[in-house]
Protein backbone atom coordinates (compact mmCIF):
# COMPACT_ATOMS: atom_id res chain seq x y z
CA UNK A 1 0.00 0.00 0.00
CA UNK A 2 1.63 3.18 -1.23
CA UNK A 3 2.11 6.32 1.70
CA UNK A 4 -1.00 8.28 0.54
CA UNK A 5 -3.39 5.61 0.55
CA UNK A 6 -2.32 4.80 3.90
CA UNK A 7 -3.05 7.84 5.34
CA UNK A 8 -6.43 8.33 3.41
CA UNK A 9 -7.51 5.39 5.04
CA UNK A 10 -6.12 6.25 8.44
CA UNK A 11 -7.98 9.83 8.09
CA UNK A 12 -11.67 8.02 6.97
CA UNK A 13 -11.08 5.79 9.95
CA UNK A 14 -10.36 8.13 12.20
CA UNK A 15 -13.39 10.29 10.57
CA UNK A 16 -15.87 7.74 10.94
CA UNK A 17 -15.18 6.51 14.67
CA UNK A 18 -15.35 10.63 15.72
CA UNK A 19 -18.84 10.63 13.45
CA UNK A 20 -20.08 7.96 15.29
CA UNK A 21 -19.52 9.87 18.55
CA UNK A 22 -20.60 12.56 17.23
CA UNK A 23 -23.94 11.54 16.54
CA UNK A 24 -24.02 9.91 19.57
CA UNK A 25 -23.59 13.48 21.62
CA UNK A 26 -26.17 14.84 19.38
CA UNK A 27 -28.61 12.63 20.21
CA UNK A 28 -28.40 13.52 24.00
CA UNK A 29 -29.90 17.24 23.10
CA UNK A 30 -33.46 15.19 22.87
CA UNK A 31 -33.15 15.56 26.98
CA UNK A 32 -33.36 18.83 26.70
CA UNK A 33 -35.50 19.42 24.73
CA UNK A 34 -37.64 17.48 26.69
CA UNK A 35 -37.56 18.86 29.77
CA UNK A 36 -37.81 22.39 27.79
CA UNK A 37 -40.88 21.35 26.29
CA UNK A 38 -42.23 20.57 29.98
CA UNK A 39 -41.31 24.16 31.25
CA UNK A 40 -42.78 25.55 27.70
CA UNK A 41 -39.30 27.09 27.07
CA UNK A 42 -39.75 27.78 23.61
CA UNK A 43 -36.98 29.25 22.60
CA UNK A 44 -34.90 26.80 24.20
CA UNK A 45 -36.66 24.06 22.42
CA UNK A 46 -35.46 25.69 19.19
CA UNK A 47 -32.02 26.23 19.95
CA UNK A 48 -31.66 22.68 20.79
CA UNK A 49 -33.27 21.28 17.52
CA UNK A 50 -30.89 23.69 15.61
CA UNK A 51 -28.14 22.39 17.35
CA UNK A 52 -29.09 18.56 17.29
CA UNK A 53 -29.34 19.36 13.20
CA UNK A 54 -26.20 20.59 13.34
CA UNK A 55 -24.91 18.20 15.57
CA UNK A 56 -26.33 15.25 13.34
CA UNK A 57 -25.61 16.62 10.30
CA UNK A 58 -21.91 16.38 11.19
CA UNK A 59 -22.01 13.28 12.93
CA UNK A 60 -24.09 11.47 10.31
CA UNK A 61 -21.63 13.42 7.21
CA UNK A 62 -18.95 12.41 8.78
CA UNK A 63 -19.66 8.39 8.96
CA UNK A 64 -21.21 8.70 5.36
CA UNK A 65 -18.21 10.37 4.27
CA UNK A 66 -15.69 7.76 5.80
CA UNK A 67 -17.88 4.89 5.00
CA UNK A 68 -15.13 3.28 3.26
CA UNK A 69 -12.86 3.46 5.82
CA UNK A 70 -11.35 0.21 7.26
CA UNK A 71 -13.32 -0.53 10.72
CA UNK A 72 -9.78 -1.67 12.60
CA UNK A 73 -8.17 0.45 15.08
CA UNK A 74 -4.79 0.61 15.16
CA UNK A 75 -3.45 2.47 18.54
CA UNK A 76 -2.39 5.94 17.32
CA UNK A 77 -6.12 6.07 15.09
CA UNK A 78 -8.31 4.95 18.50
CA UNK A 79 -6.12 7.83 20.43
CA UNK A 80 -6.71 10.30 17.96
CA UNK A 81 -10.63 9.22 16.91
CA UNK A 82 -11.05 10.02 20.93
CA UNK A 83 -9.06 12.88 21.25
CA UNK A 84 -10.72 14.57 17.65
CA UNK A 85 -14.26 14.16 18.80
CA UNK A 86 -13.89 15.44 22.13
CA UNK A 87 -13.06 18.84 19.89
CA UNK A 88 -15.72 17.94 18.08
CA UNK A 89 -18.40 17.94 19.96
CA UNK A 90 -17.32 20.77 22.08
CA UNK A 91 -17.94 22.89 19.20
CA UNK A 92 -20.84 20.82 18.22
CA UNK A 93 -22.52 21.32 22.03
CA UNK A 94 -21.73 24.89 22.29
CA UNK A 95 -24.08 25.93 19.45
CA UNK A 96 -27.36 25.87 21.50
CA UNK A 97 -25.68 27.65 24.51
CA UNK A 98 -24.53 30.59 22.39
CA UNK A 99 -28.23 30.80 20.48
CA UNK A 100 -29.49 31.38 24.52
CA UNK A 101 -27.85 34.06 24.95
CA UNK A 102 -26.21 33.62 27.72
CA UNK A 103 -23.06 33.96 26.71
CA UNK A 104 -21.20 36.64 25.86
CA UNK A 105 -19.18 34.56 22.50
CA UNK A 106 -18.84 31.64 20.88
CA UNK A 107 -15.23 31.40 22.98
CA UNK A 108 -16.97 31.35 26.31
CA UNK A 109 -19.91 29.06 25.27
CA UNK A 110 -16.81 26.56 23.93
CA UNK A 111 -15.34 26.91 27.19
CA UNK A 112 -18.07 25.76 29.26
CA UNK A 113 -18.77 22.94 27.06
CA UNK A 114 -15.25 21.35 27.63
CA UNK A 115 -15.50 22.16 31.44
CA UNK A 116 -18.59 20.27 31.08
CA UNK A 117 -17.03 17.41 29.52
CA UNK A 118 -13.88 17.47 31.27
CA UNK A 119 -16.15 17.49 34.63
CA UNK A 120 -14.09 20.58 35.26
CA UNK A 121 -16.84 22.92 36.14
CA UNK A 122 -15.40 26.34 35.98
CA UNK A 123 -18.03 28.94 34.13
CA UNK A 124 -18.35 31.44 31.75
CA UNK A 125 -22.01 31.67 32.07
CA UNK A 126 -23.71 35.26 32.32
CA UNK A 127 -27.30 34.97 34.66
CA UNK A 128 -26.72 31.82 35.55
CA UNK A 129 -29.66 31.96 38.40
CA UNK A 130 -31.99 32.78 35.45
CA UNK A 131 -31.19 30.11 33.17
CA UNK A 132 -34.19 28.32 31.38
CA UNK A 133 -34.50 24.14 32.48
CA UNK A 134 -33.86 23.61 29.74
CA UNK A 135 -30.04 24.47 29.22
CA UNK A 136 -29.32 23.18 32.73
CA UNK A 137 -30.59 20.34 31.70
CA UNK A 138 -27.65 20.38 28.59
CA UNK A 139 -24.99 21.47 31.31
CA UNK A 140 -25.56 18.78 33.45
CA UNK A 141 -25.98 16.08 31.17
CA UNK A 142 -22.51 17.36 29.82
CA UNK A 143 -21.14 16.84 32.54
CA UNK A 144 -21.98 13.40 33.83
CA UNK A 145 -21.63 11.93 30.02
CA UNK A 146 -18.38 13.35 30.02
CA UNK A 147 -17.40 12.03 33.56
CA UNK A 148 -18.47 8.01 31.93
CA UNK A 149 -16.80 9.64 28.69
CA UNK A 150 -17.97 9.85 25.54
CA UNK A 151 -16.19 7.16 23.92
CA UNK A 152 -17.48 4.89 26.50
CA UNK A 153 -21.27 6.21 26.00
CA UNK A 154 -20.40 5.45 21.98
CA UNK A 155 -19.34 1.65 22.81
CA UNK A 156 -22.22 1.24 24.51
CA UNK A 157 -24.84 2.40 22.19
CA UNK A 158 -23.69 2.99 18.50
CA UNK A 159 -20.24 1.08 18.13
CA UNK A 160 -20.65 -2.76 16.83
CA UNK A 161 -17.33 -3.17 15.50
CA UNK A 162 -14.68 -3.90 18.19
CA UNK A 163 -11.68 -4.36 16.53
CA UNK A 164 -9.26 -1.88 18.11
CA UNK A 165 -12.37 -0.46 20.24
CA UNK A 166 -10.21 -0.53 23.24
CA UNK A 167 -7.59 1.80 22.04
CA UNK A 168 -10.76 4.59 21.82
CA UNK A 169 -11.50 3.48 25.28
CA UNK A 170 -7.55 4.15 26.32
CA UNK A 171 -7.98 7.22 24.01
CA UNK A 172 -10.07 8.61 26.73
CA UNK A 173 -8.18 7.95 29.55
CA UNK A 174 -9.32 5.31 30.76
CA UNK A 175 -7.48 2.27 30.84
CA UNK A 176 -9.29 -0.66 33.11
CA UNK A 177 -11.21 -3.38 31.56
CA UNK A 178 -13.99 -4.19 34.13
CA UNK A 179 -14.39 -7.18 31.87
CA UNK A 180 -13.01 -9.10 28.91
CA UNK A 181 -14.91 -7.33 26.45
CA UNK A 182 -14.45 -3.75 25.82
CA UNK A 183 -18.07 -3.00 25.33
CA UNK A 184 -19.00 -4.77 28.48
CA UNK A 185 -17.00 -2.95 30.20
CA UNK A 186 -18.72 0.37 28.91
CA UNK A 187 -21.94 -1.26 29.71
CA UNK A 188 -21.12 -2.01 33.54
CA UNK A 189 -19.67 1.43 34.24
CA UNK A 190 -23.27 2.75 32.69
CA UNK A 191 -24.72 0.31 34.99
CA UNK A 192 -23.09 1.44 38.35
CA UNK A 193 -23.23 4.77 37.00
CA UNK A 194 -26.80 4.84 36.03
CA UNK A 195 -27.88 2.78 39.95
CA UNK A 196 -26.22 5.72 41.49
CA UNK A 197 -27.93 8.48 39.45
CA UNK A 198 -31.51 7.07 40.85
CA UNK A 199 -30.07 6.34 44.37
CA UNK A 200 -28.39 9.76 44.67
CA UNK A 201 -30.64 11.71 42.63
CA UNK A 202 -33.89 10.15 45.07
CA UNK A 203 -31.76 10.88 48.16
CA UNK A 204 -30.56 14.42 47.18
CA UNK A 205 -34.10 15.21 45.93
CA UNK A 206 -35.67 14.59 49.66
CA UNK A 207 -32.97 16.62 51.03
CA UNK A 208 -34.72 19.12 48.69
CA UNK A 209 -37.85 18.90 49.70
CA UNK A 210 -37.06 19.15 53.41
CA UNK A 211 -35.83 22.55 52.37
CA UNK A 212 -39.44 23.49 51.20
CA UNK A 213 -38.54 23.31 47.71
CA UNK A 214 -41.40 22.63 44.97
CA UNK A 215 -41.57 19.39 44.20
CA UNK A 216 -40.63 19.34 40.94
CA UNK A 217 -37.76 21.88 41.62
CA UNK A 218 -36.50 19.27 43.94
CA UNK A 219 -36.51 16.64 41.62
CA UNK A 220 -34.71 18.36 38.78
CA UNK A 221 -32.06 20.14 41.45
CA UNK A 222 -31.72 17.17 43.05
CA UNK A 223 -30.99 15.47 39.61
CA UNK A 224 -28.33 17.79 38.61
CA UNK A 225 -26.51 17.69 41.58
CA UNK A 226 -26.20 14.67 41.60
CA UNK A 227 -25.26 14.58 38.19
CA UNK A 228 -22.50 17.56 39.24
CA UNK A 229 -20.80 15.70 42.13
CA UNK A 230 -21.28 12.14 40.66
CA UNK A 231 -19.24 12.70 37.55
CA UNK A 232 -17.09 14.77 39.96
CA UNK A 233 -17.95 18.09 38.10
CA UNK A 234 -19.02 21.07 40.09
CA UNK A 235 -21.53 22.59 37.63
CA UNK A 236 -25.10 23.62 40.07
CA UNK A 237 -28.04 25.25 38.56
CA UNK A 238 -27.11 28.51 41.11
CA UNK A 239 -24.50 30.86 40.95
CA UNK A 240 -23.99 30.59 44.64
CA UNK A 241 -23.28 26.97 43.93
CA UNK A 242 -24.09 24.35 46.72
CA UNK A 243 -24.18 27.27 49.49
CA UNK A 244 -27.20 28.52 48.15
CA UNK A 245 -28.87 25.49 49.41
CA UNK A 246 -27.85 26.60 53.03
CA UNK A 247 -28.40 23.18 54.45
CA UNK A 248 -26.29 20.77 56.04
CA UNK A 249 -28.06 17.99 54.89
CA UNK A 250 -28.26 18.49 51.36
CA UNK A 251 -24.36 19.06 51.60
CA UNK A 252 -23.85 15.52 53.33
CA UNK A 253 -25.70 13.83 50.80
CA UNK A 254 -23.68 15.29 48.00
CA UNK A 255 -20.30 14.28 50.05
CA UNK A 256 -20.91 10.85 49.86
CA UNK A 257 -22.08 11.15 46.41
CA UNK A 258 -18.94 13.20 44.67
CA UNK A 259 -16.70 10.78 46.82
CA UNK A 260 -17.76 7.34 45.55
CA UNK A 261 -17.80 9.41 42.15
CA UNK A 262 -14.34 9.57 42.32
CA UNK A 263 -13.83 6.11 42.80
CA UNK A 264 -12.10 3.77 40.16
CA UNK A 265 -15.48 2.05 38.20
CA UNK A 266 -13.02 -1.65 38.64
CA UNK A 267 -13.08 -0.49 42.29
CA UNK A 268 -16.90 -0.14 41.88
CA UNK A 269 -17.74 -3.45 40.54
CA UNK A 270 -15.15 -5.26 42.73
CA UNK A 271 -17.12 -4.29 45.41
CA UNK A 272 -20.43 -4.57 43.92
CA UNK A 273 -19.71 -8.10 42.65
CA UNK A 274 -18.67 -9.87 46.01
CA UNK A 275 -14.76 -8.73 46.49
CA UNK A 276 -15.90 -6.83 49.85
CA UNK A 277 -12.32 -6.15 50.83
CA UNK A 278 -10.99 -4.47 48.04
CA UNK A 279 -12.24 -1.21 49.58
CA UNK A 280 -9.93 -1.66 52.72
CA UNK A 281 -7.01 -3.08 50.39
CA UNK A 282 -6.99 -1.06 47.31
CA UNK A 283 -4.17 1.86 46.38
CA UNK A 284 -6.13 4.02 45.44
CA UNK A 285 -8.20 4.34 48.44
CA UNK A 286 -5.60 4.07 50.87
CA UNK A 287 -3.94 7.05 49.35
CA UNK A 288 -6.81 8.60 49.19
CA UNK A 289 -7.60 8.40 52.62
CA UNK A 290 -3.48 8.99 53.37
CA UNK A 291 -3.68 12.33 51.61
CA UNK A 292 -7.09 13.48 52.62
CA UNK A 293 -6.01 13.29 55.84
CA UNK A 294 -2.83 14.70 55.98
CA UNK A 295 -3.89 17.75 53.47
CA UNK A 296 -6.83 18.03 56.12
CA UNK A 297 -4.83 18.56 58.80
CA UNK A 298 -2.50 20.97 56.50
CA UNK A 299 -6.18 23.28 55.73
CA UNK A 300 -7.16 23.19 59.42
CA UNK A 301 -4.14 24.42 60.87
CA UNK A 302 -4.09 27.19 58.00
CA UNK A 303 -7.50 27.98 58.85
CA UNK A 304 -7.13 27.97 62.50
CA UNK A 305 -4.95 30.50 62.82
CA UNK A 306 -7.34 33.06 61.53
CA UNK A 307 -10.19 32.29 63.64
CA UNK A 308 -12.74 31.86 60.85
CA UNK A 309 -14.16 28.82 61.65
CA UNK A 310 -14.65 28.24 65.18
CA UNK A 311 -16.33 25.34 66.09
CA UNK A 312 -15.44 21.76 64.82
CA UNK A 313 -18.64 20.96 63.38
CA UNK A 314 -18.03 24.57 61.17
CA UNK A 315 -14.39 23.68 60.39
CA UNK A 316 -15.85 20.56 59.17
CA UNK A 317 -18.61 21.87 57.24
CA UNK A 318 -16.35 24.90 55.56
CA UNK A 319 -12.32 23.44 55.46
CA UNK A 320 -12.87 19.72 54.99
CA UNK A 321 -16.04 20.55 52.62
CA UNK A 322 -14.17 22.62 50.16
CA UNK A 323 -10.62 20.15 50.78
CA UNK A 324 -13.09 17.18 49.60
CA UNK A 325 -14.15 19.11 47.01
CA UNK A 326 -10.94 19.68 45.53
CA UNK A 327 -9.21 16.35 46.52
CA UNK A 328 -12.07 14.39 44.40
CA UNK A 329 -11.61 17.22 41.64
CA UNK A 330 -15.71 17.68 42.00
CA UNK A 331 -15.09 22.26 42.50
CA UNK A 332 -18.40 22.09 44.72
CA UNK A 333 -18.01 25.43 46.89
CA UNK A 334 -20.24 26.35 50.30
CA UNK A 335 -18.13 29.63 50.17
CA UNK A 336 -17.78 32.58 47.84
CA UNK A 337 -14.46 32.35 45.47
CA UNK A 338 -12.85 35.33 46.57
CA UNK A 339 -13.14 34.26 50.22
CA UNK A 340 -10.32 32.02 49.34
CA UNK A 341 -8.14 34.79 48.16
CA UNK A 342 -9.53 37.28 51.80
CA UNK A 343 -10.00 35.19 54.38
CA UNK A 344 -8.26 31.59 53.77
CA UNK A 345 -4.35 31.76 54.72
CA UNK A 346 -1.67 30.77 52.47
CA UNK A 347 -1.09 27.30 54.41
CA UNK A 348 -4.46 26.58 53.47
CA UNK A 349 -4.82 27.63 50.05
CA UNK A 350 -1.55 24.84 49.61
CA UNK A 351 -3.65 22.50 51.10
CA UNK A 352 -6.06 22.85 48.82
CA UNK A 353 -3.95 22.98 45.20
CA UNK A 354 -2.04 19.99 46.41
CA UNK A 355 -5.88 18.46 46.47
CA UNK A 356 -6.80 19.75 43.17
CA UNK A 357 -3.08 18.70 41.42
CA UNK A 358 -3.83 14.72 42.97
CA UNK A 359 -7.33 14.31 42.69
CA UNK A 360 -9.41 11.20 42.82
CA UNK A 361 -8.72 7.42 40.86
CA UNK A 362 -7.43 6.22 37.75
CA UNK A 363 -10.25 5.05 35.50
CA UNK A 364 -13.30 7.24 37.43
CA UNK A 365 -14.34 10.16 36.72
CA UNK A 366 -12.03 12.00 38.31
CA UNK A 367 -9.02 14.73 36.87
CA UNK A 368 -5.51 15.00 38.54
CA UNK A 369 -2.36 12.90 39.05
CA UNK A 370 -4.79 10.15 40.60
CA UNK A 371 -4.17 8.22 43.47
CA UNK A 372 -3.05 5.01 41.66
CA UNK A 373 0.41 6.88 40.73
CA UNK A 374 0.67 8.69 44.18
CA UNK A 375 0.64 5.60 45.35
CA UNK A 376 2.88 4.23 43.09
CA UNK A 377 5.09 6.91 43.89
CA UNK A 378 4.93 6.45 47.76
CA UNK A 379 5.73 2.55 46.95
CA UNK A 380 9.02 3.28 45.02
CA UNK A 381 10.25 5.45 47.70
CA UNK A 382 9.48 3.16 50.82
CA UNK A 383 11.19 0.62 48.55
CA UNK A 384 14.55 2.67 47.95
CA UNK A 385 14.95 3.56 51.68
CA UNK A 386 14.50 -0.34 51.84
CA UNK A 387 17.22 -0.57 49.58
CA UNK A 388 19.91 1.53 51.37
CA UNK A 389 19.39 -0.17 54.95
CA UNK A 390 19.37 -3.62 53.28
CA UNK A 391 22.10 -6.01 52.77
CA UNK A 392 23.59 -5.59 49.16
CA UNK A 393 22.66 -9.12 48.06
CA UNK A 394 19.23 -8.65 49.44
CA UNK A 395 16.30 -9.49 47.29
CA UNK A 396 13.21 -6.90 47.48
CA UNK A 397 9.75 -7.40 46.27
CA UNK A 398 7.75 -4.50 46.71
CA UNK A 399 3.62 -5.08 46.13
CA UNK A 400 0.90 -2.96 45.30
CA UNK A 401 -2.89 -4.16 45.56
CA UNK A 402 -5.33 -3.14 42.94
CA UNK A 403 -8.33 -5.68 42.60
CA UNK A 404 -5.39 -8.09 42.81
CA UNK A 405 -1.65 -8.10 44.18
CA UNK A 406 1.05 -6.93 41.77
CA UNK A 407 4.78 -6.47 41.72
CA UNK A 408 6.15 -3.12 41.75
CA UNK A 409 8.16 -2.64 38.54
CA UNK A 410 10.16 -0.49 37.50
CA UNK A 411 7.57 -0.04 34.30
CA UNK A 412 5.14 1.52 37.15
CA UNK A 413 7.11 3.48 38.38
CA UNK A 414 8.47 5.31 35.46
CA UNK A 415 4.86 5.48 33.67
CA UNK A 416 3.24 7.06 36.95
CA UNK A 417 6.43 9.78 37.00
CA UNK A 418 6.09 10.85 33.56
CA UNK A 419 2.45 11.60 33.83
CA UNK A 420 2.82 13.36 36.85
CA UNK A 421 5.87 15.18 35.37
CA UNK A 422 3.89 16.17 32.72
CA UNK A 423 0.83 17.47 34.95
CA UNK A 424 3.18 19.67 36.75
CA UNK A 425 4.53 20.88 34.26
CA UNK A 426 1.12 21.73 32.46
CA UNK A 427 -0.38 23.64 35.54
CA UNK A 428 3.21 25.21 35.87
CA UNK A 429 2.72 26.72 32.74
CA UNK A 430 -1.05 27.78 33.36
CA UNK A 431 0.13 29.30 36.56
CA UNK A 432 2.70 31.68 34.55
CA UNK A 433 -0.31 32.37 31.82
CA UNK A 434 -2.28 33.78 34.50
CA UNK A 435 0.56 35.48 36.06
CA UNK A 436 1.90 37.24 33.05
CA UNK A 437 -1.57 38.68 32.85
CA UNK A 438 -1.26 39.96 35.55
CA UNK A 439 -2.82 37.86 38.30
CA UNK A 440 -1.25 37.63 41.68
CA UNK A 441 0.76 34.01 41.64
CA UNK A 442 -1.22 32.51 44.12
CA UNK A 443 -4.32 33.17 42.62
CA UNK A 444 -2.72 32.01 38.92
CA UNK A 445 -1.21 28.79 40.72
CA UNK A 446 -5.17 28.28 42.46
CA UNK A 447 -6.74 28.91 39.08
CA UNK A 448 -4.23 26.67 37.38
CA UNK A 449 -4.58 23.62 39.43
CA UNK A 450 -8.00 24.06 39.23
CA UNK A 451 -8.34 23.79 35.30
CA UNK A 452 -4.92 21.13 35.08
CA UNK A 453 -6.69 18.48 37.73
CA UNK A 454 -10.37 19.46 36.32
CA UNK A 455 -11.66 20.35 39.62
CA UNK A 456 -13.78 23.93 39.07
CA UNK A 457 -13.01 25.37 42.55
CA UNK A 458 -12.41 29.22 41.58
CA UNK A 459 -10.56 31.96 43.47
CA UNK A 460 -12.19 34.23 40.97
CA UNK A 461 -9.82 34.43 37.95
CA UNK A 462 -12.14 32.76 35.41
CA UNK A 463 -14.90 34.76 34.17
CA UNK A 464 -16.64 36.73 31.27
CA UNK A 465 -14.05 39.56 31.41
CA UNK A 466 -10.79 37.19 31.55
CA UNK A 467 -8.41 37.49 28.72
CA UNK A 468 -9.16 35.63 25.28
CA UNK A 469 -5.96 33.77 25.37
CA UNK A 470 -6.21 32.71 29.22
CA UNK A 471 -9.95 31.12 27.84
CA UNK A 472 -8.14 29.10 25.37
CA UNK A 473 -5.22 28.06 27.53
CA UNK A 474 -7.72 26.46 29.93
CA UNK A 475 -9.59 25.17 27.70
CA UNK A 476 -6.63 23.55 25.95
CA UNK A 477 -5.55 22.70 29.60
CA UNK A 478 -9.18 20.70 31.12
CA UNK A 479 -8.54 19.27 27.70
CA UNK A 480 -5.48 17.90 28.14
CA UNK A 481 -6.06 17.33 32.03
CA UNK A 482 -8.70 14.85 30.71
CA UNK A 483 -7.52 12.95 28.30
CA UNK A 484 -4.52 12.22 30.11
CA UNK A 485 -1.30 13.27 27.26
CA UNK A 486 -0.88 10.31 25.79
CA UNK A 487 -4.41 11.07 22.91
CA UNK A 488 -3.25 14.73 22.59
CA UNK A 489 0.23 13.46 22.10
CA UNK A 490 -0.79 11.32 19.86
CA UNK A 491 -2.93 14.03 17.78
CA UNK A 492 0.50 16.22 17.49
CA UNK A 493 2.08 12.66 16.38
CA UNK A 494 -0.31 12.04 13.53
CA UNK A 495 -0.01 15.19 12.11
CA UNK A 496 3.36 15.12 12.30
CA UNK A 497 2.71 11.77 9.79
CA UNK A 498 0.58 13.39 7.78
CA UNK A 499 2.29 16.48 6.65
CA UNK A 500 5.98 14.75 6.34
CA UNK A 501 4.38 11.53 5.07
CA UNK A 502 6.11 9.13 7.77
CA UNK B 1 -17.24 -19.48 22.56
CA UNK B 2 -18.56 -15.78 23.44
CA UNK B 3 -18.14 -13.91 26.35
CA UNK B 4 -20.64 -12.54 28.88
CA UNK B 5 -20.92 -10.23 31.51
CA UNK B 6 -21.52 -10.99 35.13
CA UNK B 7 -25.32 -10.62 35.60
CA UNK B 8 -25.99 -7.06 36.47
CA UNK B 9 -29.31 -8.21 38.76
CA UNK B 10 -27.81 -9.19 41.62
CA UNK B 11 -29.33 -6.24 43.78
CA UNK B 12 -28.87 -7.58 47.05
CA UNK B 13 -24.65 -7.46 45.93
CA UNK B 14 -25.45 -4.03 44.50
CA UNK B 15 -26.97 -2.77 47.85
CA UNK B 16 -24.29 -3.98 49.94
CA UNK B 17 -21.82 -2.66 47.39
CA UNK B 18 -23.19 1.10 47.86
CA UNK B 19 -23.50 0.46 51.94
CA UNK B 20 -19.55 -0.70 51.54
CA UNK B 21 -18.95 2.46 49.96
CA UNK B 22 -20.42 4.77 52.15
CA UNK B 23 -19.20 3.49 55.24
CA UNK B 24 -15.81 4.51 53.41
CA UNK B 25 -16.60 7.48 53.41
CA UNK B 26 -18.02 7.64 57.17
CA UNK B 27 -14.79 6.48 58.18
CA UNK B 28 -13.14 9.54 56.25
CA UNK B 29 -15.65 11.73 58.11
CA UNK B 30 -14.98 10.59 60.81
CA UNK B 31 -11.05 10.97 60.35
CA UNK B 32 -11.30 15.03 59.67
CA UNK B 33 -13.94 15.41 62.76
CA UNK B 34 -11.27 13.99 64.89
CA UNK B 35 -9.17 16.33 63.12
CA UNK B 36 -10.94 19.12 63.47
CA UNK B 37 -11.72 18.63 67.07
CA UNK B 38 -8.16 18.77 67.52
CA UNK B 39 -6.77 21.56 66.45
CA UNK B 40 -9.74 23.85 67.78
CA UNK B 41 -8.73 22.59 71.25
CA UNK B 42 -8.42 25.38 73.45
Amino acid sequence: MTGAKKRREALLTIGYYAGRIVTGVGLLMLAPVAVALLYGEWNTVVDFLLGLGVALTAGYGLVHLCYAAPRRLTWIHGMVAASFSWLICMVVGALPYYLSGHWGSYLDAMFDVMSGFTTTGMVLVQDLDHLPNGVNMWRHLLTYVGGQGMVVLALTFLIREMAGAYTMYVGEGKDEKLLPNVRHTAQAIWFVSIVYLVVGTLLQWIAGLLIGMPVDRAFFHGMWVFMGAWSTGGFTPQSANILYYHSFLYELVGVFVFIIGSFNFALHWAVWTGNRKEIFRNIEVVSFFVTATLLFALVALGLAKTGLYATPLLMLRKGWYQLISAHTTTGFSTIYARQFAKDWTPLALAGIIFAQLIGGSASSTAGGYKGMRVGIIAKALVEEVRRLVAPPSAVLVTKFHHIRDIVLEDRHVRSAALIIILYTITWLFATAVGSYYGYPFLDSAFEAASVTGNVGLSIGITAPSMPNLLKVVYILVMWVGRLEFMSVFAIAGFLVWEVRGR
Amino acid sequence: MRERPQPLDNWRGHVLGILIESGYVGVLLGAAALIAWAVNLP
